[in-house]
């Protein structure tokens, strides 16, 4: 049967999350359209003091946001920004802003808003990489960076193999360059080294499970469902049969 | 209306079968513009573009449709052995098998291959050409040289591996076509194409242009993610069909259903 409870739970996380900046959002609305008419009043005497507080308080809201929103930063920043030049501008307005805002909160329903955040971000997240980038963002790159290099000096590495593999037929070598490529992701080289190893010697379970796997891996399904029939049709294996489940129910 | 979401889901199995093609202005476009490569007097034609693009399924139709009319083969898995892959062509060339333990004498192919000059025209389309090495892809163009056989050689590279591939075929005198992803308009044409081919027009209703933005933005319009978006979608829904239909709207999908495909698929995560 078809496994849908820990997806549908998976979805309530995702959508929680895409609703944070939302929630961040609308309370800080809500927090300045009470705090500000009440204490505009008792800063009356001095306009620049009051402008001067105001601004403090932005900067300070800012910076309590960008380690909660992560990515979303740049999008909540700019909907703070609004509002919130409304509202040392022209404070009479703010009310108003805030009503629709409200308004239009719940009829877009909090699901599609979701959506939105989602799509808007897709395209966001380039022109964040060229500007200011948040501190975990950064991490992530550099640790992109290094694997990235561990990769490509091994490569020569994998080429002498193969080189070898050329000259001795050795099947060692070529099942070892497939699991390498599939663990790197490599599917189409993993799928390619599985069939010169299973060329070689046709008995490697191994290597059928990884020339099984990397065509599901690039996108080829009913391929792979194919070979791996015949397979254990002449093997009988318990992996291979076990596998072959899994692909069909879709659980891979 | 009792698996009709089977249904839609099994549109969306991988496929390079003609019977599957689809009519859409970008592959319609490259299609004509291979037609138009076949015609005049050039060696190579090199079919570049991401895995998922449409390669295979093209190349498949330039076959059926030219099949009667010129002498073309397609070579749709790449030989594994250099051996393999001039067995393969001396018995097109020749009609005739060699023996299991001969090897062919590459210069005698060439020669072979001069001498059908004028007499016969032959196109080869050669699917997933990334895997052969630089030394085959040599002796292909040698022979290609030879102007009696013509090679059209459909190759995927990714990353880093693109600039070399790229720069090896820009040194030669070849035409280059590029299959690109999917526009959000080609791909909104293929979905519903794909349904409606099927008669799945409710379907095909249900799947309003904000949800095909969303799959867009998704998949990046490549054409294996959004068989496999949808297909994981459909069966999301073919679920929710048979055991807890107050889940699903059958007007449209719920952007929920699109979503958790998504997420299963990796495209999204929590
Ligand atoms: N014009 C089209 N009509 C119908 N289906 C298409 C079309 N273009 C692409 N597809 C679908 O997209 C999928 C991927 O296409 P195809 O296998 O031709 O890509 P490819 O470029 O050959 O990929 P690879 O480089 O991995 O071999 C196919 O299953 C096919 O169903
Ligand atoms: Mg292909």
């Amino acid at each position: 049967m078809y496994d849908i409870k820990p997806l549908e739970e998976e979805w309530k996380k995702y959508k929680r999350k895409k609703m944070k900046p939302w929630y961040i959002f609308i309370f800080v609305s809500l927090f300045f359209a009470v705090l500000v008419p009440v204490s505009l009043p008792y800063y009356k005497d001095s306009f620049f003091r009051s402008l001067k507080e105001m601004t403090k308080t932005k900067t300070e809201i800012q910076a309590q946001v960008q380690p909660v929103a992560k990515n979303e930063h740049n999008q909540s920043v700019v909907l703070l920004n609004g509002p919130l030049t409304m509202l040392e501008v022209y404070p009479p307005k703010e009310k108003k802003e805030e009503a629709s805002l409200l308004e239009t909160e719940p009829e877009a329903g909090p699901y599609d808003s979701a959506q939105e955040v989602s799509v808007l971000e897709e395209e966001v997240v380039p022109i964040q990489a060229q500007t200011s980038q948040p501190a975990p963002k950064k991490e992530i790159q550099k640790q992109k960076v290094h694997l990235n290099i561990i990769e490509t000096t091994s490569i020569t590495a994998y080429q002498e193999v193969e080189k070898r593999f050329y000259e001795s037929r050795d099947v060692e070598d070529a099942l070892f360059l497939a699991k390498s490529y599939f663990d790197q992701g490599k599917y189409q080289k993993a799928e390619y080294w599985a069939l010169q190893t299973n060329k070689v010697n046709q008995n490697i379970e191994e290597s059928w499970i990884i020339f099984v796997k990397s065509k599901l891996k690039l996108g080829r399904k009913n391929e792979a469902i194919r070979i791996l029939t015949a397979y254990v049709q002449r093997t009988d294996s318990k992996q291979g049969k076990k596998l072959l489940e899994q692909i069909k129910n879709g659980s891979l | 209306m009792k698996n009709r979401y089977e249904a839609a889901k099994n549109v969306f199995i991988d496929s390079v079968d003609i019977d599957d093609y689809i009519e859409l202005d970008s592959a319609g476009a490259a299609y004509k513009r291979l037609q138009h490569s076949l015609d005049k007097p050039l060696k190579m034609i090199l079919l570049f573009g991401k895995p998922g693009t449409g390669k295979s399924i093209l190349l498949n139709r330039i076959f059926t449709k030219l099949k009667f009319q010129k002498e073309i083969y397609y070579f749709d898995t790449p030989s594994v052995t250099e051996k393999e892959f001039f067995h393969k062509l001396f018995k097109v060339l020749t009609t005739q098998d060699l023996p299991r333990n001969t090897e062919v004498n590459f210069s005698a192919l060439v020669n072979f291959c001069k001498e059908l000059r004028g007499k016969r025209e032959i196109i080869i389309l050669l699917d997933e050409a990334q895997m052969y090495g630089p030394q085959m892809m040599e002796k292909i163009r040698l022979l290609s040289d030879s102007r009696s056989v013509k090679f059209v050689v459909s190759l995927h590279k990714t990353e880093d591996e693109d600039l070399i591939a790229k720069e090896h075929f820009q040194s030669r005198i070849w035409e280059v076509i590029e299959l690109k992803n999917a526009t959000k308009e080609d791909q909104t044409a293929y979905i519903h194409k794909k349904l409606l081919k099927k008669n799945l027009f409710e379907i095909a209703n249900s799947i309003k242009e904000k949800d095909m933005k969303l799959i867009h933005t998704f998949t990046k319009g490549n054409y294996r993610e959004c068989n496999k978006l949808l297909f994981t979608i459909f069966e999301i829904c073919e679920y929710y069909d048979k055991n807890e239909p107050i889940k699903i709207n059958y007007g449209q999908i719920p952007k929920r259903i699109i979503e958790m495909a998504a997420l299963k698929l990796g495209y999204i995560h929590v």
